[in-house]
């Protein structure tokens, strides 16, 4: 019997709909929280701020697990290559994880609605004036606009008939999530004072993320981002 | 040193108390002293808790929610002030010396911080004017030098070179002398928090809240204007002058709008910080752009 070693594939394989719902679940979680602590007026002495930075950074840890899920699958596939191991080969067969790629994505674009609506509704008070002024004042603010713009037609073409229309264009407009991610990271920096270094682990995942896929295409090796065929 | 009977006075049993007196004082106290002068209405204090759990203090973190946590550790008694330089009177103060000779008042003012929040918090203290007046400035006394205590051991964010320490800061010798200028020993009738930069600090209402240096030991008059360590840490960013000034953006926060600390969505931000009134004439034919 191999299902000690393959549960999650056999998991994956036989009951994906829970899979996806616990991830579904998971993924809520964050935003739970901050429902939480608004109701028990637990934000803070600056609530702004709190919801602020924490919609924002969820927005940015969304979309890092959004892009690792390629690498991690390269990865497994390598590892069990070289360790040649029995049960290698199950082990690599991510496929649920590509499979539950397009939940983390729309997560990412959710926790970057939450971020924009905190944004408009409270720090400028819903006045499109200020907005401008914002983004003519603190380039910050314009690159993470900027950031959110792009995400939209990604989150509007999530959807299968979308990705089957498309084709080959599909790939090629969802490469634009690698730019969002660092307009995301320099969004980030640029907003941190002197001595503030919160965006940096962001911005080392993120640039280890893409160095493993810039590898990846210099060796040619442009599939893996559909499901890996039964062998 | 005394054990004052306001020290052990609730917040709550001070306002009660400040109402009643403001009813019978309020009005030989005059500006700014219990009215925000400048409001348009009345405006309502922070509380004491939002005030010391919501601080900017390099010298400990910058994480302004940890800073009363990691101000325990500082020591601030017993303490001594020395004022030096252009006066014909230097002198080393010390603290007890200070709050005996110079009669304390209470204030009320706005902070507002150059990140885009503000609080209104009731300082206790006395002009700086007073201070000065009683060492004599002579006549190269331009500007006035502030700086704050170093003391790695207890202030763990000096052991970091975030901003050059001590820190420093500096003010124009009639900013310095302006009867809005307060150095402040305590708020809420009761002295300073470690965090709100006990034991001694200043209040400059119409700048932005890193020109009011916290713990101060050292007080210099003279002749060319000083660099204060914002200036030295980035000079682009951050100017001489520091008013606040809606008109005027910060590379990172835009200057129009504040937070008001207690409310959910921001506030215009006036001009000096609404004291123009009292201030604004300091400036007049400055070009405030270029003088930030």
């Amino acid at each position: 019997m191999d299902k000690p070693v393959a549960n999650l594939a056999w998991l994956a394989r036989h009951h994906f709909g829970k899979l996806r719902a616990a991830s579904f679940v998971v993924c809520a979680c964050p935003a739970l929280w901050l429902l939480g602590e608004w109701w028990a007026e637990a934000l803070g002495i600056n609530p702004l701020n709190r919801m602020l930075h924490f919609t924002g950074r969820w927005a940015l840890i969304m979309l890092t697990v959004t892009l690792a899920v390629t690498s991690v699958r390269r990865l497994s596939v390598r590892l069990s290559q070289v360790a040649h191991a029995r049960y290698g080969k199950r082990l690599a067969d991510w496929n649920w994880l590509i499979r539950l790629r397009r939940q983390f994505g729309l997560f990412t674009f959710f926790y970057a609605c939450l971020h924009l609506a905190v944004y408009v509704a409270f720090d400028v008070g819903l006045d499109i004036r200020s907005i401008r002024d914002d983004a003519l004042d603190r380039p910050f603010v314009l690159v993470g606009l900027a950031a959110f713009a792009l995400l939209v037609p990604l989150a509007a073409t999530s959807n299968q008939a979308a990705m089957r229309a498309m084709g080959r264009a599909w790939r090629r407009l969802h490469m634009l999530s690698y730019l969002i991610a660092v307009l995301g990271i320099v969004h980030f920096w640029l907003q941190a004072k002197v001595g503030d270094t919160r965006a940096m682990p962001y911005a080392l995942v993120l640039g280890v993320l893409l160095v493993s896929r810039l590898q990846a295409w210099r060796r040619g090796e442009r599939g893996l981002g559909g499901e890996v065929k039964e062998r | 040193m005394d054990v004052r009977s306001s020290e052990i006075t609730p917040e709550r049993v001070w306002w009660a108390r400040r109402r009643l007196m403001g009813a019978a004082v309020g009005s030989i106290a005059g500006g700014g002293a219990f009215s925000l002068a400048g409001a348009a209405e009345p405006e309502r204090a922070n509380s004491l808790e939002q005030i010391s759990r919501y601080n900017n203090y390099y010298e400990f973190s910058v994480n302004k929610e940890v800073i009363w946590k990691l101000a325990e550790e500082f020591n601030p008694s017993p303490w001594s002030l020395t004022i030096e330089g252009e006066v014909e009177k230097p002198r080393t103060w010390a603290l007890e010396d200070l709050l005996k000779r110079f009669p304390q008042e209470d204030r009320l003012y706005r902070l507002r911080c150059v990140e885009g929040w503000s609080m209104v918090i009731p300082w206790r203290g006395f002009p700086l004017a007073a201070l000065l007046a009683a060492c004599i400035p002579n006549s190269r006394a331009k500007f006035v030098e502030f700086v704050s205590v170093l003391r790695p051991q207890e202030m763990i964010g000096q052991r970091l070179a975030t901003l050059p320490w001590p820190y420093t800061e500096g003010l124009r010798i009639d900013e310095a002398m302006h009867p809005l200028t307060l150095l402040a020993t305590g708020l809420y009738g009761r002295p300073l928090p470690n965090q709100n930069g006990a034991p001694l600090r200043l209040a400059v209402p119409w700048k932005y809240g890193f020109k009011s240096i916290k713990a101060i030991t050292r007080i210099r008059l003279v002749e060319t204007p000083p660099a204060s360590s914002w200036m030295r840490a980035a000079s682009s960013e951050y100017g001489f002058y520091a008013n606040v000034n809606p008109e005027v953006a910060h590379p990172r926060w835009s200057q129009k709008r504040e937070l008001r600390i207690g409310e959910t969505a921001k506030r215009a931000t006036l001009m000096f910080n609404g004291y123009a009134d009292q201030v604004a004439s300091l400036y007049a034919g400055m070009d405030l752009n270029r003088h930030f």
